[in-house]
């Protein structure tokens, strides 16, 4: 079998790899050390023939995927994805130039998967028969027991030159045990024969739901078939549904890859009309990748690293000493109505007039409504959307994968060159993540990665609280991923309500410490001269300075 | 009291089921529910059914019996259903024998050189099986 799919050593291009769009399987680049996540891959691991799942998301998780000549375990609750999975798995194997044969111990008629199955983008009766070969092995298991079964899969990888296996119900094989070899003998006897004909086994099995990685559902002989199964085995991925408040959330776990390193920790995932997608968690594929030289240096040394991008809005460039330093990132702080998304837009619409090719991405306003916002205020939107020169992104707040926001605002980024970023309600994040305590984390990687890439980013947050003495932050930690914060306010004042905006924080830089009155008008955002007059401004509720007392006025 | 259809139905089925009798069907397949469900129903219209659990197993069925039909699936281990109907047809004591595939796919794609009476997507309705087992027995 010299013509297995599959490519020598494992990828680990990150970047790259996460925000590609889905590639057909084949050679996937070259090694690179890994060194955040996992054990190492020795040099003999190197040797040894990747088989890629064709799922972008696991194969990133994997470094590329299974090794050929493997045994891995599949496990998971009913309902957790492990038929489509493998399916699918399978399908791409085939796609690729390999030879699959599924062999079914479940009573379940294959007619019936299919059927389930060919709503899916990856379903094609083609090669099916072909190519592709589905059994059953239900039958000789009952009548011939484990022994029969392992003749019959041994048959079957000769006759189809098969170099994938798939094995759907191994549990189901565990009563036929006691009367001949083991569960872990039939493995390690299939391992053999598997091994020396080139051929990959996945073995499919059912875990009860809530066991996690553990304890099982009290029987105990099933219990102990499956560790024992687990420790034959090269490698697990577990499938689990999780319920994270109302929302049911299905997560897949490498718990074990001999051979190689791989990104450890739950990731999310989604059965979609494309089948299963798998969505690497970002702040882990950061980990591996920040420490790479070339990503430091494309921070630090940047060709235009002290270049600044302006507003378009006289004053307040004025207040950033000519725009904010490229590559960095800003939050704009400000209640609701405060202006932080027309500044947002502000700063897209300048950049569209300077070539900088602008990117909108908003989780709350859908695109006909930003579009009309702008236009509104003179910004011209609809020519600059039109023209290529802006594009709008939107995700309506719903359920999902911050990863796969992540996914979409990287990969997007990287297709049209965006060179300014506006993510307008960073907050509203936390609503669509099921695990708001990682969001902090999610952030920074995504932060890094946005820079690295040389974009600068604008991002608004929304605070809860219209006056007060108090800002309370919806995301914590945020500010120290940030390198500037400028602040939004609504201010009482003699009976009349003012907005005025400052710059709490621009690091590596020196800024205007004034705070200034803006207006917003047809012509858009007017920043005016620094309030003399009042102090406790950034409190919502000024009050009036004495006549005589003159206020203090710089920059740092 | 019975329309006059009904009652031609009735007519028809105390016709068509001494004839059946007289029929022997192979029915071969590694799915045993299949095999289970595809049987009991042609033993109801009462037709004898003889099952095999893949296509060697079939062979050595068809000469120990007389056979009238073989109802096979398409994908089996050791020898599929394109092998058997193959070998079916290429014996002279047995090339007389319809053979009607099935598959889980609704495609005959794969089955170039073989010679079959009728293919069966599953899953299929079960009057539709009955009628196409009845249609090839007739052009037997």
């Amino acid at each position: 079998m010299d013509n297995l799919p599959g490519s020598q050593g494992s990828p680990d291009s990150i970047q790259s790899e996460h925000d590609q769009p889905q590639r057909p399987l084949g050679p996937v680049g070259p090694v690179e050390p890994r060194e955040a996540t996992g054990t190492k891959e020795g040099p003999r691991a190197k040797l040894l023939r990747r088989v890629p799942t064709g799922i972008r998301g696991l194969d990133t998780i994997l470094h590329g995927g299974f090794f050929s000549s493997g045994i891995y375990l599949i496990a998971g609750e009913p309902g957790s994805g492990k038929t489509i999975l493998s399916n699918q798995i399978a399908f791409n194997h085939v796609a690729s130039g390999g030879r699959v044969v599924f062999t079914s111990l479940l009573s379940e008629t294959h007619a019936r998967m299919f059927a389930q199955l060919s709503s899916l983008s990856f379903f094609d009766e083609g090669p099916i028969g072909g190519a592709l070969y589905y059994i059953s092995g239900y039958g000789v298991l009952q009548k011939d027991g484990l022994k029969g079964l392992l003749s019959l899969l041994q048959s079957a990888i000769q006759d189809h030159q098969a170099t994938l296996l798939v094995i759907d119900g191994i549990m189901h094989a565990e009563p036929f045990a006691s009367s001949g070899p083991t569960i872990k003998e039939f493995v390690h006897s299939l391992h053999q024969y598997a091994e020396a004909s080139g051929c990959t086994i996945l073995l499919l099995s059912s875990r009860g739901s809530g066991t996690g990685s553990g304890t099982g559902n009290g029987n105990k002989a099933v219990e102990s078939d499956r560790v024992s199964l687990e420790t034959t085995v090269d490698g697990v991925i577990e499938l689990c549904r999780e319920r994270v408040g109302m929302q049911s959330v299905l997560e897949l776990e490498v718990q074990k890859f001999r051979g190689s390193a791989h990104r450890r920790g739950a990731h999310t995932m989604e059965i979609t009309g494309n089948g299963i997608e798998v969505y690497p968690r970002t702040e882990l594929l950061l980990s591996s990748s920040a420490s790479s030289a070339s990503s430091v240096q494309a921070i630090r040394t940047g060709p235009a690293s002290r270049e600044r991008l302006p507003f378009g809005i006289e004053r307040l460039d004025e207040m950033l000493l000519g725009g904010l330093l490229h590559g960095s990132t800003t939050v704009l702080l400000g209640p609701p109505g405060s202006g932080k998304t027309l500044l947002g837009l502000h700063f897209l619409a300048e950049g569209a007039r300077r070539d900088e090719p602008g990117l909108y991405f908003g989780l709350n306003e859908p695109p006909p409504l930003v579009i009309d916002a702008a236009d509104e205020i003179g910004l011209d939107f609809t020519g600059f959307v039109s023209e290529g020169r802006i594009e709008i992104f939107w995700q309506p707040a719903l359920e999902a994968s911050l990863d796969l926001l992540a996914q979409d605002v990287l990969a997007t980024v990287r297709e049209r060159g965006v060179k300014r970023l506006f993510i307008d309600g960073l907050d509203a994040f936390s609503d669509v993540s099921a695990y708001s305590e990682r969001l902090a984390l999610f952030l920074t990687a995504l932060t890094y990665q946005l820079r690295a890439l040389g974009v600068t980013t604008l991002t608004s947050v929304e605070l809860e609280h219209l006056f007060g003495p108090t800002v309370e932050i919806p995301i914590k930690g945020v500010f120290a991923i940030v390198e500037n914060i400028i602040f939004l306010r609504y201010v009482e004042l003699r009976a009349q309500l003012y907005r005025f905006i400052s710059v709490l924080k621009a690091r590596r830089s020196k800024h205007d410490l004034a705070i200034r009155e803006f207006t917003i008008g047809e012509a858009g955002i007017e920043v005016s001269d620094a309030l003399a007059s009042a102090e406790a401004i950034l409190t919502g509720l000024a009050r009036p300075l004495p006549l005589n007392e003159e206020p203090i006025q710089g920059t740092r | 009291m019975q329309s006059i259809p009904q009652l031609s139905k009735l007519l028809e089925r105390t016709i068509l089921v001494p004839a059946n009798i007289m029929k022997m069907i192979l029915v071969v397949d590694d799915e045993l529910s299949i095999v289970e469900v595809v049987a009991t129903l042609l033993e109801q219209e009462g037709y004898k059914v003889l099952t095999a659990a893949g296509g060697k197993e079939a062979l050595a069925c068809l000469e120990k019996n007389k056979v009238d039909l073989v109802l096979s699936d398409m994908m089996m281990p050791v020898m599929d259903g394109r092998e058997l109907c193959k070998r079916i047809g290429a014996d002279a004591t047995h090339s007389a024998i319809p053979v009607v595939l099935m598959s889980g796919t609704h495609s005959a794609a794969h089955l170039d050189g073989c010679r079959y009476a009728a293919f069966l997507g599953k899953p299929f309705d079960m009057q539709k099986l009955l009628s196409v087992v009845a249609s090839a027995l007739r052009e037997k």
